[in-house]
């Protein structure tokens, strides 16, 4: 979706192997990306190390169950951190494997 | 396509369940101080399917009843990595409306689970999210079902050959005239094409 966004049009890549299975997608929907086109100001990439790692620290820091996505904008955040105040959203938390 | 304004947000949230409703914010101190700015958490996961896809999904399913394209009968196809499907099975067991959710085979296997919980007939098709997305729309075109597609607006898609489609009943193939070239490719990849010619769904 990054790579489409920065491009203005669907790219579809070979794979998209990532701990983040929510975001883990090769295919744009079109709908998604013409409104991401519309309303995002900027699109980061950061890796898998860097989502355990962010996953971890904010699972130590809340008092919730924090999914590999959440650790991925919050692994982004502190990649490069915004000019002012940062609204973070826990949008999931299913970890659990059974 | 619908821009979701301000104003669409007020209207629609009379509309879903309080348990998906007025999710929890605050500042977090230690990520705060990590960040070296105020850092305020919006709480999606403090719901029954934990994440945030619960009010979309119930106001997609919602919406299809309310204007006779699924029933006790004709339910709702969709690929998932597990919590869009949770959101929608959510709503369809609420609704009487049968889903069924197309999951990569490496799927998380906890929210396989928790899709089953919540009543979906979960089929595990296709190496990846997107494999299981072609599976998705290839046996929901098969069978009449509708498609849900995560990050489409279900309310304004192109309904092109969809109206056709739902003109039969859900437990036939049927090929609308004239779509036969769209729904071939499809079709071929519909590895579970009878298994989508459902039955009733189960209690």
């Amino acid at each position: 979706m990054t790579l489409s966004w920065r491009a203005g049009r669907a790219v579809q890549t070979e794979r998209a192997d990532t701990i983040a299975d929510g975001i883990a997608a090769r295919v744009p929907v079109p709908e998604a990306l013409s409104l991401m086109l519309e309303v995002v100001d900027e699109m980061q990439l950061v890796d898998d190390p860097k989502i355990v790692e962010a996953t971890g620290r904010m699972s130590a820091a809340l008092p919730l169950s924090i999914e590999p996505i959440v650790g991925a904008a919050w692994a982004a955040a502190l990649q490069q951190p915004p000019s002012g105040p940062v609204a973070l959203i826990l949008s999931g938390g299913n970890v659990a494997s059974t | 396509m619908v821009v979701v304004s301000a104003d669409l947000i007020r209207s629609a949230h009379g509309r879903i369940p309080v348990a998906f409703r007025d999710s929890p914010q605050f500042i977090s101190e230690r990520l705060s101080i990590d960040l070296g700015m105020p850092v305020v958490v919006k709480v999606e996961t403090a719901n029954p399917i934990g994440c945030f896809k619960g009010r979309g999904t119930w106001l997609a399913v919602a919406e299809l009843l309310a204007r006779g394209a699924v029933g006790e009968r004709r339910g709702v196809m969709l690929a998932s990595a597990g919590n869009f499907g949770q959101g929608v099975a959510y709503a369809g067991r609420s609704m009487g409306v049968p889903v069924v959710v197309f999951a990569a085979e490496t799927a998380n296997r906890g929210k396989v689970a928790a899709m089953r919980r919540l009543g979906a007939d979960v089929r595990l098709a296709g190496e990846d999210f997107d494999a299981a997305r072609e599976v998705a729309a290839a046996c929901a075109a098969e069978s009449g079902w509708e498609l849900l597609i995560d990050g489409a607006d279900p309310w304004d898609r192109d309904r092109g050959g969809y109206d056709g489609l739902r003109a039969d009943g859900c437990g036939d193939v049927w090929r609308p005239a004239g779509a036969e070239r769209d729904l071939r490719p499809g079709r071929q990849r519909c590895a579970h094409r009878r298994r989508a010619r459902l039955d009733a769904p189960r209690a």
